[in-house]
């Protein structure tokens, strides 16, 4: 299985340790720290886009 | 790296996005142990539990950590976890955390961060399954079920609820009453009571894909999830086609095969019903649901649009696309857009823009290889007709009503000149406005649409589509084109 690389939390807290402080100040109110990405707040309806494929009754079969 | 590969080619964008919910899960530890004031309120011996499996979780060996933690449902719970400590200090709640809130009748942050912390138990779960090593909960975990085991494909079944003290020499313990119930490849044999079942797993090359619809039995996920309480034979049933789909894939776009194994974890499939067809949540990256019975290959050409969204937002991740303005871009329905009924969101219009160049690009090939059934060459020749038009639509809505930043405009431009080129090779292959609408039976078998016994086409749909649903008159534009050219074949921009 290609799954990419592996990651460690050890690693991760020497390797990105700003990060972890900004998301750390995104929790604690840090207005210059953004809490995640703005954009990501809602599911998309993909099971919307009705145009895409109309659905036809298998009695017309 | 260019515009075109970063949307296109950039493998990596799945990676950051498990690397940032892991820096993630680091800043949960820390502000909960280094701030107590922060979560007042909150139970000590909770945050305390959650501490002690952090640390347990942080020894583990990479390979075993990643597999749990690339769960589409690690990130939804990491990013839950994020906002809810940061509604405690005042921050709004947002529409997940909301809608979670309510599933679970939590009345503030603190009640939600209640109940959610102890939510972690079941990657720890995970963790003892995966490394086979044991672990025991202070406070046993209350799993609602169904419950698909992170990283796994075990899936946890039974009424409603079940009581998991802890993982031990290969089973995991329950209580009341308690039993121990074996972890194996098997599965159970039991069909009834509490019990671990094993979920399909669908390989493809070095494409390994778990088929796990209680991934989505989650509270505030936004999507209704009734169906994933069916029985998992629904999944065995329809394995085949999935592998047919995946192998579609391969054939006719291998640039995004090539990138399911890095980015793609769980699919769910349900029955045909009225309220959703396909759909891809924002909260569990590499999970999407489909529709099935379907023909396989526009099976595929759902997996290949479904996966994009999941790229989309994984590039999302790098900053936002657009500027704050007076609308809601995000959420705010105030826009026609060509592939739905009711008014969308600027974002839901540029993620369509997006997953259906692809698609685009997909059903091109295969007319192009022209081997396929007629019955299929003709599904691809509507969608080589009709997407076009429709990218054309979305871009120039986009541009009449978005506020892009600079990466959001960069972006933009290259999804504007795939739209461009994406009419020029229909044109180039002939493909008209005239070309028959291909309806899907929901067997799954494709058969033109008629009406008053003609075939319909496809400018007459999209034009009844701008009729019906463009009702701020925001493309009118677009429909007098449309409506003038039907004899002239192309919709320009």
């Amino acid at each position: 299985m290609d799954r990419g690389k592996a990651i460690s939390l050890r690693v991760l807290s020497l390797s990105h340790g700003d990060e972890i402080d900004m998301m750390q100040a995104a929790i604690h109110g840090n207005p210059d720290a953004p809490l995640w990405t703005a954009e990501l707040r809602a599911a998309t309806r993909g099971g919307k886009c009705a145009l895409a494929t109309p659905m036809l009754s298998d009695s017309t079969d | 790296m260019s515009p075109r590969e970063l949307l296109w080619a950039d493998s990596e964008v799945y990676h950051r996005r498990l690397e940032k919910s892991g820096i993630a899960l680091i800043a949960v530890a820390r502000a909960l142990s280094a701030d107590r004031q922060l979560i007042s309120g909150i139970d000590k011996l909770l945050i305390d539990e959650f501490l002690r499996l952090y640390e347990w979780v942080a020894r583990a060996e990479p390979d075993h950590f990643t597999q749990v933690w690339r769960d589409p449902g690690a990130y939804f719970w990491i990013r839950r976890a994020v906002h809810f400590l940061a509604s405690c200090r005042g921050e709004p709640l947002g529409t997940v955390e909301r809608e979670y809130c309510t599933e679970i009748g939590a009345n503030s942050p603190r009640e939600a961060l209640a109940h959610h912390l102890p939510e972690f138990k079941q990657f720890a779960l995970a963790l003892g399954i995966v490394s086979g090593m044991d672990i025991t909960f202070s406070e046993p975990y209350e799993a609602s079920l169904p419950l698909a085991i992170p990283g796994t494909p075990f899936v946890l079944l039974g009424d409603t609820h079940a009581t998991i003290a802890g993982f031990s020499s290969g089973t995991i313990e329950v209580l009341n009453p308690q039993r121990m119930l074996p972890v194996s490849n098997t599965g159970s044999t039991a069909s009834t009571g509490l019990r671990v079942e094993v979920c399909p797993t669908v390989r493809c090359d070095n494409v390994s894909v778990f088929l796990n619809p209680a991934t989505f039995h989650l509270p505030g996920i936004g999507i209704p999830n009734r169906w994933t309480e069916l029985p998992l034979a629904f999944q065995f049933e329809h394995a085949g086609l999935v592998t047919d789909a995946l192998s579609a894939i391969r054939r006719f776009q291998p640039w995004t095969f090539s990138h399911l194994a890095a980015g793609l974890q769980t699919i769910a499939l349900k029955p045909y019903d009225q309220i959703l067809v396909n759909v891809t949540a924002s909260e569990l990256p590499g999970a999407f649901v489909c529709t099935v019975p379907s023909d396989p290959y526009v099976l595929a050409s759902s997996f290949i649009h479904e996966f994009h969204h999941n790229t989309l937002f994984g590039i999302e991740e790098r900053g936002r696309f657009f500027e704050t303005s007076e609308q809601d871009e995000i959420e705010g329905e105030n826009h026609y857009s060509p592939w739905v009924e009711t008014l969308r969101p600027l974002h839901g219009i540029l993620h369509a823009v997006y997953v259906f160049i692809p698609v685009f690009r997909y059903w091109s090939a295969i007319a192009r290889d022209g081997s396929l059934s007629e019955a299929r060459l003709g599904f691809a020749r509507e969608q080589l007709a009709q997407i076009p038009a429709q990218l054309q639509i979305g871009v120039n809505q986009l541009r009449r009503h978005a506020r892009f930043t600079p990466f959001g405009s960069m972006l933009m431009d290259a999804l504007a000149a795939e739209a461009k080129d994406a009419q020029t090779e229909a044109r180039g292959m002939g493909i008209t406005l005239k070309t028959p609408v291909i309806g899907v039976t929901t067997s799954g078998a494709l058969r033109p649409l008629i009406r008053a016994g003609r075939q319909v086409t496809v400018g007459e749909t999209l034009l009844e589509h701008l009729e019906a649903s463009d009702v701020l008159g925001e493309c009118a534009a677009e429909k007098a084109i449309l409506a003038a050219e039907m004899n002239g074949n192309e919709l320009n921009g």
